[in-house]
Formats: structure tokens, C-alpha cells, sequence
């Protein structure tokens, strides 16, 4: 594992450029926390660094191949129950009995055989953030992974998040600021077509 | 009275509505041999079954639509599933799809009597006919497939057995009920049409056919009565069966 880096960066989404000569270090197995207004390309930076997009110029190096995203939208097999949701990315090399002691911290234990279909719209958020998590990947990428969580709720799932991601690299967008000094790190201000502030 | 109960009532009332049209009709024809009554039809369906070869010639229709269906039916979803993931297979099976879904089914039904053992001639039919619309329809789910689910199995490189089960089989599963329900129904026609035409010995067909060349008008619509049952009571538990596999792959 090392740092990752993007070094001058381009990226244009359609017609409209997105990121233009963006640079930045993200540092191995720290925090990083990403904000910046609306369409700043937040969203963009997560998915070239996941491999989503390629750069139409610049270079990114750094990235370990096992890496694991929380997407804006939670990307859950509605029909199937929040443990094989879970075992959709990790197969079987997770325990049984581990996932089970993830989902208790996330109090989702006693409705994990249930289909997620019937879940709201927090438990589903729940099981997308245990999913990542356990997928125990080298970097962990999280687009606004607590949006729509209540404040209490927020908390648990953010030191959930914290506890199992020590020592490892991770890059979370996000608008809230009480989010950001929760979980400190380092702090990327993202501006108008990627130029950074940091 | 509640919404649902009110359209069963109206559903009811046009069935006797329509019962009491034909019975009209029919007395007014006054041949049974052109058009048996109602009142005639279900007579005759209560004595039919206890002839001798009755059970049979039910169970030798059954048996050959219900195999050229089944196979039909996996050779369908397995080539729509590959299809799907593979474009160039979709563009070899094109002009054999266009073809069976275009040419007659009576024109295959002659052709396959020139190529081969009569019977067989049910079992490929029923095959023919219910292929296409299967596999059109898997084809239909697997493209369907939300891309931002494939795009997360990508990324955690999900085997492809795993994304088959978890992705694409929940986006293909609307698609093949509904071909399911429309299909079975199809095959028998087609299955039974193929017997006629291929004067199938010991088949519901050659009994239809035999109705005909006797002029025994109440046989006739007893027979096509069976096979309506017979196609429906298909239709209904193979999807039971489908929903049933369904529920169980989702609690994997």
C-alpha cells in the first residue's frame, strides 16, 4: 500500500469538464474527508479513484486493488435479505458469525433474514455502510454514507466506521460539517472544477 | 359490496350471459352435429373421461407438450442468459429467433412431418413455439439489469455465479413469469395443432380431428374444453413452481 496520488488530472463527464489538472495526495491509511459545493466533481474524484471513470489526462497511482465504495444510493439486491447482501461481496470469506456481530452493532440482527425491500431507508443505508466495511478492502471510498441518518444514529454508524477502518485508507465526501469534525482526519475543500483548497 | 367482489359478480353474470347466448343459438341451429349446446357439452364432458383411452390420450398430449415446453423453457433461459452477456451469441441466435417468432407454425408443422418421426412432432412444436417468446423475454431482463448494480459487482469483483443470482436473476424474474404465463398457453395450442395437422395417433389432437370427420360437434368443444383446463391448470402450477424456485433462491 502506498499514498494515493493524482497528479494533473482532467476529467469532463459529457460536455461538461468536471475536473480540470487536479492534484492531490490522499495519504495511506489516514482519513480524508472531502467537501466542497454541488457538482464541484466530489463525486467524479471517488469514482476515478475506484477505476469507475479513467482520467481523460493526468495520472493516478496509489490505488490498492482491493478497495470497496459506499455509494450515494445504497446498490442493495432488494429481493435478498441484508446478510446475503452482505455475502453478495464477501462470499464466504467472512464468517457467518462475524457479519452477525456487524449487523448487532448496527442493530440490524434481529431483521437481517428479512429482504431489504422491506427496510427503510436507514437500514438500508446500515447494511450498504456493513457491506463495505466487511469487505475488508484496503481503501474504502464513501459518497455522503450517512446522508439520511438521524443524529444518534449517525454517531453509532460513523464509530462503527472509524472502528473498523483504523490503519486503512479512506476518502469520504460529505456536506455536513458536524460530519466532518466527527470524523477529523484531513480535510480536502474541493472549488469549482476540482481546483482544491486544502 | 366491496370493488373486487362486484367485478367477480359482473364477471359471473356475462359468463351466464354468454352460456345463455349459445344455448339460444344452438336451439335455435337445432344440429348438434353443427353446434351442441351448453347443456350437451357438459354432458358429454362428464361421461367422456370414463371411455376407455381417455387417461391415455390426456396423458399422451400432456407428456409431449409439457417436454418440448420444459426444454423450450431451459434452453431458453440458458441461451438468453449467455445471450444477454454475450452480444455476438444474440447476433448468431437473430436469424434463427426471427424465423421460429415470422414463419407459420403450420408451415414448420409440415416440414417437421416430412423430417421426422411423428411422435416427436408435439415435443418440437411445443419447443418452437415457446422458445422465442422465453427467450425474448430473458434477453429483455438480463439487458434491463440496473447498471449501477453491475457496476457494484464489478467493482468488489463479484463472481459471476454470485452476480447471476443476486443481479441478474431478480431483473430477469418479472420478465420470465410473464413469458411463462403467456407461453404454456401458447405451447399447448400450438402442440395440439401440430397433432391435428400430423393426424398424431393417440393424441387429443387426432380425437379433435376425429370429432370433426364425425360431425360429433359436442366431442369437438368437450375436447377443446380439456385442453383449455389442461392449459390453464399447466400455466398455474408452472408458476407456482417458478414463483416457489424464486422464494427460494431469495432466502440463500
Amino acid at each position: 500500500m502506498s499514498d494515493i496520488i493524482l497528479s494533473h488530472v482532467e476529467k469532463a463527464v459529457g460536455d461538461h469538464t468536471v475536473l480540470k489538472d487536479f492534484s492531490h495526495v490522499f495519504p495511506e491509511g489516514e482519513i480524508t474527508v472531502i467537501r466542497g459545493a454541488s457538482g464541484c466533481g466530489k463525486t467524479t474524484l471517488l469514482r476515478l479513484i475506484s477505476g469507475i471513470y479513467t482520467p481523460d489526462s493526468g495520472e493516478i497511482t496509489g490505488v490498492p486493488q482491493k478497495l470497496s465504495f459506499v455509494f450515494q444510493e445504497d446498490r442493495l439486491a432488494e429481493d435478498f435479505s441484508a446478510l446475503s447482501n452482505i455475502r453478495l461481496v464477501t462470499g464466504k470469506s467472512v464468517a457467518r458469525e462475524e457479519i452477525e456481530r456487524h449487523l448487532d452493532e448496527l442493530s440490524l440482527r434481529e431483521v437481517m433474514k428479512k429482504p431489504v425491500r422491506d427496510f427503510s431507508g436507514g437500514m438500508k443505508r446500515r447494511v450498504a455502510i456493513s457491506r463495505a466495511v466487511l469487505f475488508d478492502a484496503d481503501l474504502l471510498l464513501l459518497d455522503e454514507p450517512f446522508k439520511g441518518l438521524d443524529q444518534e444514529l449517525k454517531k453509532t454508524v460513523m464509530d462503527y466506521v472509524l472502528k473498523y477502518t483504523r490503519g486503512k485508507t479512506v476518502i469520504c465526501v460529505t456536506h455536513d460539517p458536524a460530519e466532518e469534525d466527527y470524523l477529523g482526519g484531513n480535510l480536502l475543500i474541493m472549488k469549482g472544477k476540482g481546483r482544491n483548497a486544502t | 359490496m366491496t370493488k373486487n367482489k362486484r367485478i367477480t359478480l359482473y364477471k359471473l353474470l356475462s359468463i351466464l350471459l354468454a352460456l345463455l347466448v349459445w344455448q339460444f343459438v344452438a336451439m335455435r341451429v337445432n344440429m348438434d352435429m353443427l353446434l351442441a349446446s351448453p347443456v350437451n357439452v357438459l354432458a358429454r364432458l362428464f361421461s367422456i373421461w370414463r371411455e376407455p383411452g381417455f387417461f391415455s390420450t390426456v396423458l399422451f398430449s400432456l407428456l409431449r407438450i409439457t417436454a418440448g415446453y420444459l426444454a423450450a423453457f431451459l434452453a431458453a433461459v440458458i441461451l438468453g442468459i449467455a445471450a444477454g452477456r454475450l452480444p455476438i451469441l444474440e447476433w448468431l441466435l437473430w436469424p434463427y429467433v426471427v424465423t421460429v417468432k415470422t414463419v407459420p407454425i403450420a408451415s414448420f408443422i409440415i416440414l417437421c412431418l416430412l423430417w421426422m418421426d411423428f411422435d416427436l412432432l408435439t415435443v418440437l412444436i411445443s419447443f418452437l413455439i415457446a422458445f422465442p417468446v422465453i427467450y425474448s423475454n430473458v434477453l429483455a431482463g438480463i439487458k434491463n439489469t440496473d447498471p449501477k448494480m453491475k457496476e457494484l459487482a464489478a467493482l468488489y469483483h463479484v463472481p459471476w455465479g454470485r452476480t447471476l443470482l443476486y443481479i441478474y436473476l431478480p431483473s430477469v424474474k418479472p420478465y420470465l413469469l410473464s413469458a411463462a404465463a403467456v407461453s404454456v398457453g401458447m405451447a399447448w395450442k400450438a402442440g395440439v395443432a401440430a397433432e391435428i395437422i400430423g393426424l398424431v395417433d393417440g393424441s387429443i389432437g387426432e380425437r379433435l380431428y376425429q370429432a370433426k370427420i364425425y360431425f360429433q360437434n359436442a366431442d369437438l368443444l368437450c375436447w377443446t374444453l380439456i385442453i383449455i383446463l389442461l392449459s390453464v391448470l399447466s400455466e398455474k402450477l408452472f408458476l407456482l413452481l417458478l414463483k416457489a424456485v424464486g422464494k427460494g433462491v431469495e432466502k440463500l
